[in-house]
């Protein structure tokens, strides 16, 4: 009998163990790779999604509500349209000099939105902050700077020379 | 021997000055990184400017001797305009690739040759964060692709005017607003830069008051989408391209002046001169409305068909928006490139396919078979039925009007259709190879049609994962599209003759 108990338990442990340590599928309405989303756009039409990305350019105020742009950081941006206060969370827009706002987004897909003339967009219901941006330190590249400085010392000869044997000519 | 030395020191000549002319303007985005602290880009365009001076100079000083007693040929202006845009191809590709957001120098090449050529297919990776000055650089290409490089270098650098119309026409342009190239040049040039100042004003008004960008921005984001409307261009300075401004507004602008950019710069300079009949009474405008509004029935059909979009309203700024765009072979997008080929049905696709094939004006900045060519071949057609239906003794002179009255004649009719032919050439080779590496059958045709044409939409297929081959093959198809092949044909020409003669002295 003590057998049977030991091998039950034994059964449940192994159970157990393969449960909490298979992955978690991530769930199925979040998004991290835009392009998922544009090739999925009939099927998640109307759908709550969970989007993840990086806010780039500016906001874009419309009164009340806002246009901010994210990036998935695989060159594939979607527009967001929010409410102006939760835009107004957002400190950092990505560019060349500054790493945007990760932002979360939690709001219905529209493939396309009769209020925005067709748009492929996400009207949010709520966005937080994932991860702060920062501005980027921008170092001078002294390679770069090196090949500069000899190539312009090369380009003002052969001009000198060419404009010296126009002159004598 | 003496003839051949003769020929390479004047093209010399006269593709260094070319080449100075446009890497002049590299300027532009050195202020413009300037001002935004941008200086690795500062650096990459010293280092590219001071190549081009050095190439540049290099030629021209290898040619000058020669010019004095020079007999300016055909050919020589043909092979100028084609060999030029080859050698700037490779020197603008420079900050591209010292930049880090191109895969390969190929890339670079191939987004400078989609630049010069006004298409606007993209491989540039993250647009999203690019520097202001390489932004800056990219709409410059565009603009002055559209115009010239040729028109250019006549225009501010190149005095001697011996030989300059056969420059002017090796170029694609055949039209002479003043009896003198150089006029006509300044001509075309004065007409952008106006536009440029009422676009770039408009653009900037409507992205503050409506669009809601900064001033700085929006001074930015309109001159950029002004260069690329007025030269067909397509270029954005963010990866969602007409899509990130969500504005009817500003789509209603580009509009206006993709349209208008992609106008015979012969009817514009009638029009400003108080002949405002002459938009009525062109062939090509005539031809264009015919065109347009057919293929944008088309689209119309097949997209309320698949019940695609949900009013008229959005039926408008998707379907006919992206109608307009491709006919106009401007390139600019409000939808995802996928989703022309997921949503979009096979007849609206085939809608754009034709629309981007014909194209806009001859002598404008716009791409495709031009409405011209398509306006002589169909009126040829008709005059052809037309004598067979008449009495033999019967003798009729046929007329069109393009800039003034002209008589309809076989070889004018020949000609057109010739070009038209290497048009369809170059994109079935290119449906070809596309369906060679997988690409389904329409997909392929539509990337291949905004290819030949010069105008920028995508269906998916361009990408920097793309095959290198077909890189390469679009990027000789955008080049031949937009020089009009006869150039392109008379530079192999030229360099197989030369190698034959090479090989002949090397084997004696």
């Amino acid at each position: 009998m003590q057998k049977i108990y030991k091998i039950i338990i034994l059964i449940c442990v192994i159970i157990s163990v393969c449960f909490f340590t298979t992955p978690c599928k991530a769930s199925s309405n979040s998004y991290r790779n835009f392009n998922d989303m544009v090739e999925k756009a009939k099927e998640l039409n109307g759908k709550n999604l969970d989007i993840e990305g990086e806010a780039i350019g500016e906001p874009l105020k419309r009164g009340d509500y806002t246009w901010v742009n994210i990036c998935d950081g695989n060159g594939t941006s979607i527009g967001i349209y929010m409410k102006t206060k939760d835009a107004e969370k957002i400190k950092f827009f990505g560019s060349s000099k500054v790493k945007g706002d990760t932002i979360l987004v939690s709001g219905e897909f529209r493939r396309a939105c009769k209020d925005h003339g067709g748009d492929l967009d996400v009207h949010a219901n709520k966005v937080s902050i994932e991860k702060a941006g920062n501005k980027i330190l921008e170092e001078v590249n002294k390679s770069k700077l090196l090949y500069a400085a000899v190539l312009t010392f090369v380009a003002a000869i052969i001009s000198i020379f060419c404009f010296k044997r126009k002159k004598n000519a | 021997m003496h003839k051949e030395s003769t020929d390479f020191q004047i093209i010399n000549y006269y593709t260094g000055y070319v080449i100075i002319g446009t890497a002049v303007l590299m300027i532009f985005p050195i202020l413009t990184s300037l001002c935004y602290g941008e200086w690795n880009t500062i650096l990459d365009f010293v280092i590219s400017l001071d190549i081009s001076f050095i190439i540049g100079f290099a030629m021209i000083r290898s040619g000058k001797n020669a010019i004095p007693r020079a007999k300016f040929e055909w050919r020589h202006g043909l092979i100028i305009a084609s060999l030029s845009w080859v050698i700037l191809m490779i020197i603008c590709a420079v900050p591209y690739s010292l930049s880090g957001h191109v895969g390969s120098f190929l890339d670079a090449c191939f987004d400078v040759m989609s630049g010069f050529t006004t298409t606007g297919l993209v491989l540039t990776q993250d647009l999203d964060h690019l520097t202001m000055g390489l932004n800056m650089w990219r709409h410059i290409l565009t603009f002055v692709g559209g115009q010239g490089m040729v028109v250019l270098a006549l225009t501010f650098l190149v005095r001697d005017t011996t030989g300059a119309y056969k420059m002017y026409v090796g170029e694609g342009k055949d039209i002479e607003l003043v009896p003198n190239v150089r006029g006509t040049a300044k001509i075309i040039w004065l007409i952008s830069i106006i536009y440029l100042i009422i676009g770039t004003f408009a653009l900037f008004i409507d992205g503050i008051a409506v669009v809601g960008l900064k001033p700085a921005s929006s001074f930015f984001h309109g001159l950029f989408i002004f260069m690329s409307a007025w030269s067909t261009g397509g270029f954005a300075p963010n990866s969602q391209n007409i899509l990130y401004y969500h504005s009817f507004s500003y789509e209603v602008i580009t509009i206006v002046f993709f349209i208008i950019g992609s106008f015979n710069f012969g009817l514009h300079y009638a029009i400003w001169m108080g002949n405002k009949k002459e938009i009525y009474k062109n062939i090509e405008t005539q031809s264009f409305f015919i065109t347009a509004t057919l293929t944008s029935f088309m689209v119309a059909i097949g997209l309320v068909k698949l019940k695609v979009y949900p009013d008229a309203v959005a039926l408008f700024r998707k379907g006919i928006y992206n109608l307009l765009s491709a006919h106009t072979t401007t390139g600019f997008a409000n939808v995802y490139a996928r989703q022309f080929a997921l949503e979009w049905g096979d007849l609206a696709v085939i809608a754009m396919i034709i629309a981007m094939l014909i194209g806009g004006s001859a002598c404008s900045t716009a791409g495709g078979f031009k409405g011209l060519r398509v306006g002589l071949v169909f009126k040829g057609i008709i005059t052809d039925v037309k004598n067979l239906l008449n009495s033999d003794r019967k003798v009729k002179v046929y007329k069109y009007h393009y800039m003034k009255e002209k008589i309809l004649e076989d070889s004018t009719v020949k000609s057109a259709a010739f070009i038209i032919i290497c048009y369809v050439i170059l994109f079935t080779g290119g449906i070809i190879l596309g369906t060679y590496y997988g690409i389904p059958a329409l997909s392929a045709a539509f990337e291949s049609a905004s290819v030949t044409g010069n105008v920028g939409l995508s269906i998916g297929v361009t990408s920097p994962s793309m095959p290198a081959v077909l890189k390469i093959y679009y990027i000789i198809a955008m080049y031949l599209g937009r020089l009009e092949f006869i150039s392109v044909f008379a530079l192999i020409a030229f360099t197989a003759g030369g190698i034959k003669k090479l090989c002949r002295r090397f084997t004696k």
